[in-house]
């Protein structure tokens, strides 16, 4: 071979060899970014497995107090629940629906079944279709919907709604106490795939639901538990699936909501909703066709928006400079950390100590994390990120990351160094906050070692935090009651099994299992205090939720609590 | 011709089986590795749960009797039902996302293997000139460069800023033609660009040694005008290199569309396997499998037909 030859067979290997680095490279790349959607501006991380973990982690609206609601712990009660007061009259409206909507969303579905679902984010579909007995409004207080207003008995054992009469669900099927019954006995006995266990959880504290007459229904409860009820109605099992449908819900989704469903592409990636005509509030009804669709990436989409293909996507962050048109709305914020599943020390000793948490909270470096995930947005390098409600928190002592501090700490707990498992999903910013922590960590003697979950599911994740297979384990977490609903659910055989705290959680414990989240510090938001100043949950960042709309797109009202991105109800497009 | 084509379609059916197999047995290998009866009955499984959905898609009989029971229903077309939602078949989830795959597949080949003539002849022609040189830079940094890449770079001016095509997303032919070839101009466009550089070095090498060969020289010799001489006469000869480059970047293409159908925000089948393999969807998984496998064989019997036709002597010894 000349000389010639030789450089060019070299200059082509070198050619092959940097097309397949530049190919390996970006293979790589495309996962965290992906990911990093999630990270950055979704409620839930962006494939349905990473999203269902973010599920448990909510359930109630936390608002302050003000003097026309009712706070019950965490979740406000609107006054216009009250039965006894005197209620508006209901303003139908006209219908006029006009326009064709697309909405893009991060995610996918497995169905139209609201039932197998507990994802926040993906409420967002369910949402146009189906509606339950109440529902959390834009200021988050928990309102009546489909039932007029309900009462509740003295014991508060019992709960009883009045449904608004003339509703039909999209196939014609009156809405009438009957079906809820039918929709609640479903949700707790049906079982998986129909119904996913978390969504049953959800009305686990309801022993029987019993038709008073056509249009009211009494939930008669396992002891007083109305928050708890209501937390579960705001949430996938209370969206109501007309009878005809239960147990059909994948093939054939029937609700009451706005729009009825027309059609999808076999893996929901695509759905195609019809303004309902006979919606028992016509006037709320915008639209005359909507475009439910999945899509993933987050530049696509981004630049899908820019280019006018949608008229509202969910975006990042980060990307908000971005933006060529249109407006935005922030909303739902989750925050992710760290629960020490453990911190009665029925696997490692050691953490059932107070100190040796809390030296372990100060060892993690929220803000170094959060710059080598390149989030700058997100970064809460406490508490500080999030809606006024939570101000509170900021005023709890819990230290600031300083890991010389944290080695003293720990060094004067006279703790000896220990080992253990941290679980976290496989992708994404995961197995770097777990990375970056368990570095730290073994500055002060504790090995931690961490476990990428396979098969990679959030409930999965939070299955074995339940089953107490990890000491600690990294989760999305917003709201404490999803722990509490979690500890009530699982009960004796379930987490933390001994119901035994050595640091003055035993009142969490045992509200949690009593199922009483109605008052003092077994409330959800003491409990929430509680686990934050016990360093049971240990913060390390907050995401957010963004959602981007065209400039003729009206009536977007964001929500708090609830991970949906709004209400269909009353948008419209000029 | 027919006996050659016949012999091709009868060597397919070994292949067929084989694909078969391992599509099979990636999926048992999969179940060693967790319970597809845990996934199908999803989170808090009850072993109850377990034990039924184990009975009915009949993961406790032996494994010879689930792959013949397996093949048997998929040489009728029955793949079975996607383990994340019952209510939807295989096939129909194939067939929702295939359309998009073939037709970024094929829309990438014809503008690479376009392109990458044009670029190739250009080449070929006057060997070490200017043009060449230029072309062939071009073609190492397409090669050296991802396509989807600079598709997406493209993308912020053709579909953002001008609007001229849809940055993501994908259009039915049956919804909008114009919107369909619209929404898969860009990702085709990132598929097509390492075929362009593939199909440029290849045309362009063996196109000079065709047209230093004595037959051409005999051609030119009686005055054959030079166009005639470079399409009627070198050029089908200097395709049969290129297209077995073609077959195989065809083949390649489909694996790559994954990428391209993430970027692009488009359902595809890259994106149905990946997905199935997150979620553990071994029955759809293992259909897409055979199904993109089937396909790949189609595009192998097509190169060989296409051999068979640019020359006669391959048809003849077979």
């Amino acid at each position: 071979m000349t000389r010639s030859r030789w450089t060019r067979a070299i200059a082509l290997l070198f050619a092959f060899g940097m097309a397949a680095t530049a190919c390996g490279g970006d293979e790589t790349g495309f996962a965290p970014a992906i990911v990093e959607d999630t990270s950055t501006a979704e409620a839930a991380p962006v494939d349905a497995d990473e999203q269902r973990d973010a599920d448990d982690t909510e359930s109630a609206t936390a608002e302050e107090e003000d003097n026309e609601s009712a706070d019950l712990g965490q979740v406000v009660v609107a006054e216009a629940a009250n039965c006894a007061a005197d209620l508006p009259p209901l303003a139908p409206g006209t219908f006029a629906p006009s326009g064709d909507f697309s909405y893009a969303i991060s995610i996918a579905l497995n169905s139209l079944n609201p039932h197998d679902d507990q994802t926040p984010a993906t409420f967002a579909y369910y949402s146009w279709i189906y509606e339950g007995l109440v529902r959390q409004e834009t200021d988050g207080t928990v309102v009546p919907w489909l039932a007029r207003c309900w009462e509740t008995s003295d014991d508060g054992s019992e709960v009883t709604f009045y449904l608004h009469e003339g509703i039909t669900f999209h196939d014609g099927t009156p809405f009438n106490a009957d079906a809820v019954v039918a929709n609640a006995e479903f949700v707790k006995t049906a079982g998986p795939p129909q119904v996913i266990p978390p969504v049953a959880g959800q009305l686990g504290i309801v022993d029987t639901v019993e038709a008073i007459d056509e249009h009211t229904v009494k939930f008669n409860l396992a002891g007083p538990g109305e928050i708890l009820l209501l937390s579960g109605l705001i949430r996938n099992s209370g969206l109501m699936v007309s009878p005809a449908s239960l147990g059909n819900a994948a093939a054939a989704p029937v609700g009451t909501g706005p729009y009825a469903w027309a059609s999808s592409n076999p893996d929901f990636t695509q759905n195609d909703l019809v303004a309902y005509a006979d919606y028992w509030q016509p006037g709320l009804v915008g639209l005359e066709t909507v475009r439910l669709e999945a899509a993933i990436d987050p530049v696509a989409r981004l630049d899908s928006f820019n280019a006018g293909q949608y008229d509202a996507a969910v975006v990042r962050l980060n990307d908000l400079d971005l933006l060529l048109a249109g407006d935005f709305s922030s909303n739902f914020t989750v925050r992710i950390g760290f629960v020490v599943a453990d911190w009665t020390g029925q696997q490692i000793p050691q953490l059932a100590n107070r100190e040796v948490r809390c030296a372990m909270a100060q060892a993690l470096n929220r803000q170094g994390i959060t710059a080598q995930l390149n989030e700058p947005d997100s970064v809460t390098n406490q508490f500080a990120t999030g809606p006024p409600d939570y101000a509170y928190i900021e005023d709890l002592n819990v230290p600031e990351f300083d890991i010389d501090a944290a080695k003293a700490r720990f060094a004067a707990t006279g703790e000896e160094g220990f080992t253990f498992t941290n679980g976290h999903l496989p992708g994404g910013f995961w197995p770097t906050v777990s990375s970056a922590w368990s570095t730290a960590l073994a500055e002060l003697g504790i090995t931690m070692q961490n476990e990428a979950l396979d098969p990679p599911t959030g409930g999965e994740m939070f299955g074995r935090l339940a089953r107490g297979a990890h000491p600690v384990q990294i989760i999305p977490f917003n709201e404490p009651n999803a722990l509490m609903s979690l500890v009530a659910r699982t009960g004796e055989a379930g987490f933390n099994p001994s119901g035994v705290s050595p640091d003055g959680v035993v009142e969490l414990v045992a509200a949690a299992r009593s199922k009483n989240f109605a008052d003092g510090e077994a409330d959800v938001a003491a409990a929430w205090k509680i686990m934050l100043e016990e360093c049971i949950f240990i913060v390390n960042h907050t995401l957010t939720t963004v959602m981007a709309y065209q400039d003729n797109v009206q009536g977007i009202h964001h929500t708090q609590g609830i991970p949906i991105h709004f209400w269909p109800h009353g948008v419209t497009k000029s | 011709m027919a006996r050659y084509i016949g012999i091709r379609l009868l060597a397919m059916i070994p292949l067929l089986f084989a694909i078969a197999v391992i599509s099979f047995a990636i999926a048992v290998a999969m179940e060693a590795r967790g319970s597809i009866a845990g996934s199908v009955c999803g989170e808090g499984a009850t072993i109850e749960c377990i034990a039924q959905v184990e009975r009915q898609l009949g993961l406790d009989d032996p494994m010879p009797i689930r792959f013949v029971r397996w093949l048997a229903s998929a040489a009728t077309g029955d793949l079975g039902t996607s383990l994340t939602n019952q209510s939807v078949s295989v096939s129909s989830l194939i067939a929702d996302r295939i359309g998009a795959t073939l037709s970024i597949v094929a829309y990438s080949l014809v503008i690479g293997v376009a392109v990458g003539m044009a670029m190739g002849i250009v080449s070929a022609v006057r060997p070490g000139g200017v043009a060449d040189r230029a072309l062939s830079v071009a073609s190492a940094a397409l090669i050296a460069a991802p396509g989807f890449v600079l598709a997406m770079l493209l993308s912020w001016w053709l579909a953002v800023e001008w609007g001229w095509l849809s940055p993501a997303g994908y259009t039915r032919p049956s919804e909008s033609i114009t919107g369909w070839i619209r929404s898969i101009t860009l990702p085709a466009i990132g598929l097509a660009l390492p075929t362009v550089a593939l199909v440029q070095r290849q045309l362009r090498s063996s196109m000079t040694n065709a047209l230093q060969s004595r037959y051409v020289l005999a051609a030119r010799a009686r005055g054959i005008r030079r166009t005639s001489l470079i399409g009627e006469h070198a050029l089908p000869n200097a395709m049969i290199p290129t297209v077995t480059a073609i077959g195989f970047r065809a083949a390649a293409a489909l694996g790559l569309t994954f990428t391209v159908e993430v970027v692009f925000n488009i359902n595809g089948m890259g994106t149905l396997l990946t997905n199935a393999i997150q979620t553990r969807n071994v029955t759809v998984l293992q259909g897409s499998m055979l199904v993109v496998g089937i396909v790949v064989l189609v595009v192998n019997l097509l190169v060989d037909i296409s051999y068979g036709l640019l020359n006669p002597k391959v048809r003849l010894e077979r």
